[in-house]
Protein backbone atom coordinates (compact mmCIF):
# COMPACT_ATOMS: atom_id res chain seq x y z
CA UNK A 1 0.00 0.00 0.00
CA UNK A 2 2.72 2.35 1.04
CA UNK A 3 4.67 1.56 -2.12
CA UNK A 4 1.57 2.18 -4.22
CA UNK A 5 1.03 5.67 -2.86
CA UNK A 6 4.72 6.43 -3.05
CA UNK A 7 4.89 5.25 -6.63
CA UNK A 8 1.92 7.33 -7.76
CA UNK A 9 2.97 10.42 -5.82
CA UNK A 10 6.50 10.34 -7.17
CA UNK A 11 5.21 10.25 -10.71
CA UNK A 12 3.12 13.36 -10.16
CA UNK A 13 5.46 15.74 -8.41
CA UNK A 14 8.42 17.90 -9.36
CA UNK A 15 10.56 16.73 -6.44
CA UNK A 16 10.15 12.95 -6.17
CA UNK A 17 12.98 12.76 -3.63
CA UNK A 18 10.89 14.67 -1.12
CA UNK A 19 7.99 12.25 -1.30
CA UNK A 20 7.69 10.36 1.93
CA UNK A 21 4.94 8.04 3.11
CA UNK A 22 4.64 6.81 6.66
CA UNK A 23 2.29 4.14 7.94
CA UNK A 24 0.27 4.34 11.10
CA UNK A 25 -1.66 1.37 12.42
CA UNK A 26 -4.82 2.41 14.24
CA UNK A 27 -8.03 0.73 15.32
CA UNK A 28 -9.81 2.10 12.25
CA UNK A 29 -7.21 0.61 9.96
CA UNK A 30 -4.03 1.65 8.34
CA UNK A 31 -3.41 5.36 7.88
CA UNK A 32 -0.93 6.46 5.28
CA UNK A 33 0.56 9.88 5.73
CA UNK A 34 1.86 11.42 2.55
CA UNK A 35 4.48 14.14 2.78
CA UNK A 36 5.56 16.08 -0.27
CA UNK A 37 7.45 19.29 -0.94
CA UNK A 38 5.40 22.37 -0.19
CA UNK A 39 5.41 23.42 -3.84
CA UNK A 40 4.14 20.00 -4.91
CA UNK A 41 1.06 19.99 -2.70
CA UNK A 42 -1.02 21.43 -5.51
CA UNK A 43 0.00 18.65 -7.86
CA UNK A 44 -0.98 15.99 -5.34
CA UNK A 45 -4.29 17.58 -4.47
CA UNK A 46 -5.24 18.84 -7.91
CA UNK A 47 -8.07 21.05 -9.06
CA UNK A 48 -10.94 20.64 -6.61
CA UNK A 49 -9.04 17.79 -5.00
CA UNK A 50 -9.45 15.68 -8.09
CA UNK A 51 -5.99 14.17 -8.05
CA UNK A 52 -6.20 13.42 -4.35
CA UNK A 53 -9.54 11.75 -4.95
CA UNK A 54 -8.13 9.67 -7.80
CA UNK A 55 -5.23 8.49 -5.63
CA UNK A 56 -7.64 7.52 -2.86
CA UNK A 57 -9.83 5.66 -5.34
CA UNK A 58 -6.91 3.61 -6.60
CA UNK A 59 -5.81 3.04 -3.02
CA UNK A 60 -9.29 1.80 -2.19
CA UNK A 61 -9.09 -0.83 -4.88
CA UNK A 62 -5.85 -2.02 -3.30
CA UNK A 63 -7.53 -1.99 0.07
CA UNK A 64 -10.37 -4.10 -1.28
CA UNK A 65 -7.94 -6.53 -2.81
CA UNK A 66 -5.93 -6.94 0.38
CA UNK A 67 -9.00 -6.81 2.63
CA UNK A 68 -7.39 -4.19 4.80
CA UNK A 69 -8.81 -0.78 5.63
CA UNK A 70 -6.64 2.08 4.50
CA UNK A 71 -7.00 5.82 4.45
CA UNK A 72 -4.72 8.42 2.99
CA UNK A 73 -3.82 11.66 4.63
CA UNK A 74 -1.95 14.33 2.80
CA UNK A 75 0.19 16.25 5.26
CA UNK A 76 0.46 19.97 4.64
CA UNK B 1 -42.69 27.07 -21.84
CA UNK B 2 -46.15 27.99 -23.00
CA UNK B 3 -48.39 30.81 -21.91
CA UNK B 4 -51.88 30.14 -20.73
CA UNK B 5 -54.77 32.50 -20.31
CA UNK B 6 -57.25 32.52 -17.49
CA UNK B 7 -60.31 34.59 -16.85
CA UNK B 8 -62.11 35.50 -13.68
CA UNK B 9 -64.38 38.06 -12.17
CA UNK B 10 -61.38 39.97 -10.93
CA UNK B 11 -57.70 39.81 -11.66
CA UNK B 12 -57.16 38.05 -8.32
CA UNK B 13 -59.76 35.44 -9.21
CA UNK B 14 -58.09 34.76 -12.52
CA UNK B 15 -54.68 34.30 -10.90
CA UNK B 16 -56.12 32.04 -8.26
CA UNK B 17 -57.67 29.93 -10.98
CA UNK B 18 -54.38 29.73 -12.79
CA UNK B 19 -52.59 28.56 -9.66
CA UNK B 20 -55.18 25.89 -9.10
CA UNK B 21 -55.13 24.61 -12.63
CA UNK B 22 -51.35 24.55 -12.97
CA UNK B 23 -50.91 23.31 -9.43
CA UNK B 24 -48.22 25.83 -8.59
CA UNK B 25 -47.72 28.62 -6.15
CA UNK B 26 -48.39 32.12 -7.36
CA UNK B 27 -44.74 32.95 -6.77
CA UNK B 28 -43.83 30.56 -9.54
CA UNK B 29 -46.00 32.26 -12.12
CA UNK B 30 -45.26 35.15 -14.39
CA UNK B 31 -48.50 37.06 -14.64
CA UNK B 32 -49.45 39.52 -17.31
CA UNK B 33 -52.78 41.26 -17.00
CA UNK B 34 -54.43 41.38 -20.40
CA UNK B 35 -57.68 42.97 -19.37
CA UNK B 36 -58.90 44.39 -16.09
CA UNK B 37 -62.36 43.41 -15.06
CA UNK B 38 -65.15 45.92 -15.56
CA UNK B 39 -68.35 45.94 -13.63
CA UNK B 40 -70.38 47.24 -16.50
CA UNK B 41 -73.62 49.09 -16.19
CA UNK B 42 -75.91 47.76 -13.47
CA UNK B 43 -74.07 44.47 -13.80
CA UNK B 44 -75.82 43.89 -17.09
CA UNK B 45 -74.30 45.79 -19.92
CA UNK B 46 -70.59 46.01 -20.58
CA UNK B 47 -69.63 43.48 -17.95
CA UNK B 48 -66.21 42.14 -18.63
CA UNK B 49 -64.15 39.45 -16.98
CA UNK B 50 -60.55 40.02 -16.08
CA UNK B 51 -58.11 38.19 -18.27
CA UNK B 52 -54.58 37.30 -17.34
CA UNK B 53 -51.88 35.50 -19.17
CA UNK B 54 -49.63 33.36 -17.03
CA UNK B 55 -46.50 31.46 -17.65
CA UNK B 56 -44.97 28.93 -15.34
CA UNK B 57 -41.56 30.18 -14.35
CA UNK B 58 -38.82 27.73 -15.01
CA UNK B 59 -36.45 28.19 -12.13
CA UNK B 60 -33.71 26.15 -13.77
CA UNK B 61 -33.83 28.26 -16.88
CA UNK B 62 -33.91 31.48 -14.96
CA UNK B 63 -30.73 30.62 -13.21
CA UNK B 64 -29.02 29.63 -16.40
CA UNK B 65 -30.57 32.19 -18.70
CA UNK B 66 -33.13 31.58 -21.34
CA UNK B 67 -32.11 29.09 -23.96
CA UNK B 68 -32.88 29.25 -27.61
CA UNK B 69 -31.95 27.01 -30.47
CA UNK B 70 -28.38 28.10 -30.63
CA UNK B 71 -26.54 27.58 -33.86
CA UNK B 72 -23.26 27.57 -32.00
CA UNK B 73 -24.20 24.35 -30.34
CA UNK B 74 -26.33 22.70 -32.92
CA UNK B 75 -24.32 23.06 -36.11
CA UNK B 76 -21.25 21.83 -34.45
CA UNK B 77 -18.99 19.10 -35.64
CA UNK B 78 -18.54 16.31 -33.11
CA UNK B 79 -14.84 16.84 -32.61
CA UNK B 80 -15.42 20.43 -31.59
CA UNK B 81 -17.49 19.44 -28.63
CA UNK B 82 -14.67 18.69 -26.29
CA UNK B 83 -13.46 22.18 -26.88
CA UNK B 84 -16.76 23.82 -26.11
CA UNK B 85 -17.37 21.69 -23.10
CA UNK B 86 -14.05 22.36 -21.53
CA UNK B 87 -14.24 25.97 -22.54
CA UNK B 88 -17.51 26.62 -20.84
CA UNK B 89 -16.52 24.52 -17.90
CA UNK B 90 -13.26 25.84 -16.71
CA UNK B 91 -12.73 28.94 -18.73
CA UNK B 92 -9.94 29.96 -21.01
CA UNK B 93 -7.19 27.75 -19.81
CA UNK B 94 -8.70 24.46 -20.88
CA UNK B 95 -10.24 25.98 -23.96
CA UNK B 96 -6.85 26.34 -25.53
CA UNK B 97 -6.87 22.74 -26.66
CA UNK B 98 -6.86 23.67 -30.29
CA UNK B 99 -6.70 21.98 -33.64
CA UNK B 100 -2.95 22.41 -33.65
CA UNK B 101 -2.89 20.05 -30.70
CA UNK B 102 -4.62 17.42 -32.77
CA UNK B 103 -2.25 17.91 -35.68
CA UNK B 104 0.96 17.77 -33.72
CA UNK B 105 -0.05 14.37 -32.42
CA UNK B 106 1.48 12.75 -35.44
CA UNK B 107 4.82 13.11 -33.73
CA UNK B 108 6.40 9.86 -32.75
CA UNK B 109 5.00 8.70 -29.45
CA UNK B 110 6.92 5.55 -28.82
CA UNK B 111 8.66 7.00 -25.78
CA UNK B 112 5.47 8.20 -24.16
CA UNK B 113 3.78 4.92 -25.00
CA UNK B 114 6.36 2.80 -23.21
CA UNK B 115 6.45 5.27 -20.33
CA UNK B 116 2.66 5.06 -19.92
CA UNK B 117 2.68 1.28 -20.14
CA UNK B 118 5.42 0.94 -17.55
CA UNK B 119 3.70 3.36 -15.22
CA UNK B 120 0.35 1.59 -15.40
CA UNK B 121 2.04 -1.78 -14.87
CA UNK B 122 3.85 -0.25 -11.92
CA UNK B 123 0.58 0.76 -10.31
CA UNK B 124 -1.09 -2.57 -11.03
CA UNK B 125 1.67 -4.68 -9.52
CA UNK B 126 1.56 -2.56 -6.38
CA UNK B 127 -2.19 -2.98 -5.88
CA UNK B 128 -1.48 -5.96 -6.48
CA UNK B 129 -3.28 -7.26 -9.54
CA UNK B 130 -1.95 -9.81 -11.90
CA UNK B 131 -2.68 -8.26 -15.23
CA UNK B 132 -0.99 -7.37 -18.46
CA UNK B 133 -1.22 -4.09 -20.34
CA UNK B 134 -1.72 -3.94 -24.08
CA UNK B 135 -1.06 -0.69 -25.88
CA UNK B 136 -2.42 0.74 -29.07
CA UNK B 137 -2.32 4.24 -30.52
CA UNK B 138 -5.61 5.43 -31.98
CA UNK B 139 -5.99 8.88 -33.50
CA UNK B 140 -3.04 10.18 -31.54
CA UNK B 141 -4.31 8.99 -28.19
CA UNK B 142 -2.80 6.09 -26.34
CA UNK B 143 -5.12 3.28 -25.40
CA UNK B 144 -4.03 1.03 -22.59
CA UNK B 145 -6.02 -2.15 -22.26
CA UNK B 146 -5.65 -4.05 -19.02
CA UNK B 147 -6.10 -7.76 -19.54
CA UNK B 148 -6.00 -10.62 -17.11
CA UNK B 149 -8.05 -9.31 -14.22
CA UNK B 150 -11.72 -10.00 -14.75
CA UNK B 151 -12.97 -9.29 -11.26
CA UNK B 152 -14.18 -5.76 -11.93
CA UNK B 153 -11.87 -4.52 -9.21
CA UNK B 154 -10.17 -2.16 -11.62
CA UNK B 155 -13.44 -0.79 -12.93
CA UNK B 156 -14.94 0.12 -9.61
CA UNK B 157 -18.32 1.60 -8.91
CA UNK B 158 -19.54 3.27 -12.08
CA UNK B 159 -16.08 2.99 -13.53
CA UNK B 160 -14.52 5.25 -10.95
CA UNK B 161 -11.38 3.21 -10.38
CA UNK B 162 -10.79 3.01 -14.10
CA UNK B 163 -11.34 6.75 -14.42
CA UNK B 164 -8.99 7.41 -11.50
CA UNK B 165 -6.26 5.33 -13.09
CA UNK B 166 -6.79 7.13 -16.37
CA UNK B 167 -6.72 10.51 -14.67
CA UNK B 168 -3.51 9.80 -12.76
CA UNK B 169 -1.87 8.48 -15.90
CA UNK B 170 -2.83 11.55 -17.89
CA UNK B 171 -1.56 13.79 -15.11
CA UNK B 172 1.77 12.11 -14.73
CA UNK B 173 2.50 11.58 -18.41
CA UNK B 174 1.51 15.10 -19.38
CA UNK B 175 3.04 16.71 -16.33
CA UNK B 176 5.63 18.76 -18.15
CA UNK B 177 4.15 18.96 -21.61
CA UNK B 178 2.60 22.24 -22.70
CA UNK B 179 -1.13 22.28 -23.14
CA UNK B 180 -1.12 21.92 -26.93
CA UNK B 181 1.02 18.80 -26.92
CA UNK B 182 -0.79 16.78 -24.32
CA UNK B 183 -1.39 13.17 -25.16
CA UNK B 184 -4.73 11.68 -24.31
CA UNK B 185 -4.45 8.39 -22.50
CA UNK B 186 -7.36 6.01 -22.33
CA UNK B 187 -7.37 3.17 -19.84
CA UNK B 188 -9.77 0.33 -20.43
CA UNK B 189 -10.40 -3.16 -19.15
CA UNK B 190 -12.98 -5.85 -19.76
CA UNK B 191 -14.27 -3.76 -22.65
CA UNK B 192 -15.84 -1.38 -20.13
CA UNK B 193 -15.54 1.81 -22.19
CA UNK B 194 -17.28 0.34 -25.20
CA UNK B 195 -20.05 -1.14 -23.05
CA UNK B 196 -20.46 2.18 -21.31
CA UNK B 197 -20.70 3.96 -24.63
CA UNK B 198 -23.47 1.63 -25.71
CA UNK B 199 -25.39 2.29 -22.52
CA UNK B 200 -24.99 6.02 -23.06
CA UNK B 201 -26.15 5.69 -26.66
CA UNK B 202 -29.28 3.84 -25.56
CA UNK B 203 -29.99 6.47 -22.96
CA UNK B 204 -29.40 9.34 -25.40
CA UNK B 205 -31.74 7.86 -27.98
CA UNK B 206 -34.38 7.15 -25.37
CA UNK B 207 -34.29 10.72 -24.11
CA UNK B 208 -34.48 12.16 -27.61
CA UNK B 209 -37.51 9.98 -28.29
CA UNK B 210 -39.07 11.27 -25.12
CA UNK B 211 -38.38 14.88 -26.05
CA UNK B 212 -39.75 14.44 -29.55
CA UNK B 213 -42.85 12.67 -28.36
CA UNK B 214 -43.71 15.03 -25.53
CA UNK B 215 -42.45 18.16 -27.29
CA UNK B 216 -40.92 19.07 -23.97
CA UNK B 217 -37.26 19.25 -22.97
CA UNK B 218 -35.98 16.02 -21.45
CA UNK B 219 -33.28 16.16 -18.77
CA UNK B 220 -30.63 13.51 -18.34
CA UNK B 221 -28.98 12.67 -15.05
CA UNK B 222 -25.85 14.63 -14.19
CA UNK B 223 -22.76 13.00 -15.60
CA UNK B 224 -19.08 13.76 -16.11
CA UNK B 225 -17.77 15.72 -19.06
CA UNK B 226 -16.56 12.78 -21.11
CA UNK B 227 -19.93 11.07 -20.92
CA UNK B 228 -21.77 14.25 -21.77
CA UNK B 229 -19.53 14.66 -24.76
CA UNK B 230 -20.57 11.25 -26.07
CA UNK B 231 -24.24 12.14 -25.67
CA UNK B 232 -23.79 15.49 -27.43
CA UNK B 233 -22.05 13.72 -30.27
CA UNK B 234 -24.69 11.06 -30.67
CA UNK B 235 -27.57 13.50 -30.61
CA UNK B 236 -25.89 16.00 -32.91
CA UNK B 237 -26.79 13.55 -35.69
CA UNK B 238 -30.46 13.86 -34.88
CA UNK B 239 -31.86 16.91 -36.62
CA UNK B 240 -35.07 16.93 -34.63
CA UNK B 241 -33.46 17.68 -31.29
CA UNK B 242 -30.64 19.76 -29.91
CA UNK B 243 -28.75 19.39 -26.66
CA UNK B 244 -27.33 21.74 -24.08
CA UNK B 245 -25.64 21.32 -20.73
CA UNK B 246 -26.66 23.11 -17.59
CA UNK B 247 -25.36 23.20 -14.04
CA UNK B 248 -21.96 23.38 -12.49
CA UNK B 249 -19.37 20.77 -11.71
CA UNK B 250 -20.69 17.36 -10.75
CA UNK B 251 -24.26 18.56 -11.19
CA UNK B 252 -23.83 19.48 -14.83
CA UNK B 253 -26.39 17.70 -16.94
CA UNK B 254 -27.64 17.55 -20.49
CA UNK B 255 -31.08 18.67 -21.50
CA UNK B 256 -32.45 17.45 -24.81
CA UNK B 257 -34.71 19.94 -26.56
CA UNK B 258 -37.09 19.07 -29.36
CA UNK B 259 -36.82 21.50 -32.24
CA UNK B 260 -40.53 21.45 -32.70
CA UNK B 261 -41.84 23.45 -29.79
CA UNK B 262 -44.95 22.75 -27.82
CA UNK B 263 -47.84 24.49 -29.58
CA UNK B 264 -49.30 27.17 -27.38
CA UNK B 265 -52.68 26.04 -26.31
CA UNK B 266 -54.61 29.25 -26.14
CA UNK B 267 -52.54 31.78 -27.92
CA UNK B 268 -54.46 34.86 -28.89
CA UNK B 269 -55.07 34.88 -32.63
Amino acid sequence: MKELVEFIAKSLVDYPDEVNVSEKETEIGLILELNVAQSDLGRIIGKHGRTAKAIRTVLNSASTKRKQKVSLEIIE
Amino acid sequence: MSHMEFTGKTVRDAIAKACEELEVDEALLDVEVLEESARGFLGLVGHRNARVRVRKRDVLKEVLEVERPDSRYTNIKPQEFSEIESFSKSGLEDGKITQEGALSENIDKSEIVSQAKEFLEGILCRIPVEAAVEVSVVNGSIELEITGDRSGLLIGKRGQTLDALQYILNKSINRETPLEEKTEIIVDTEDYRRRKQEILRDMALRMSQKAKKSLMPAALNPMPANERRIIHMILSEDKEVYTKSYGEGPLRRIIVYPRKAMPNKRRRR
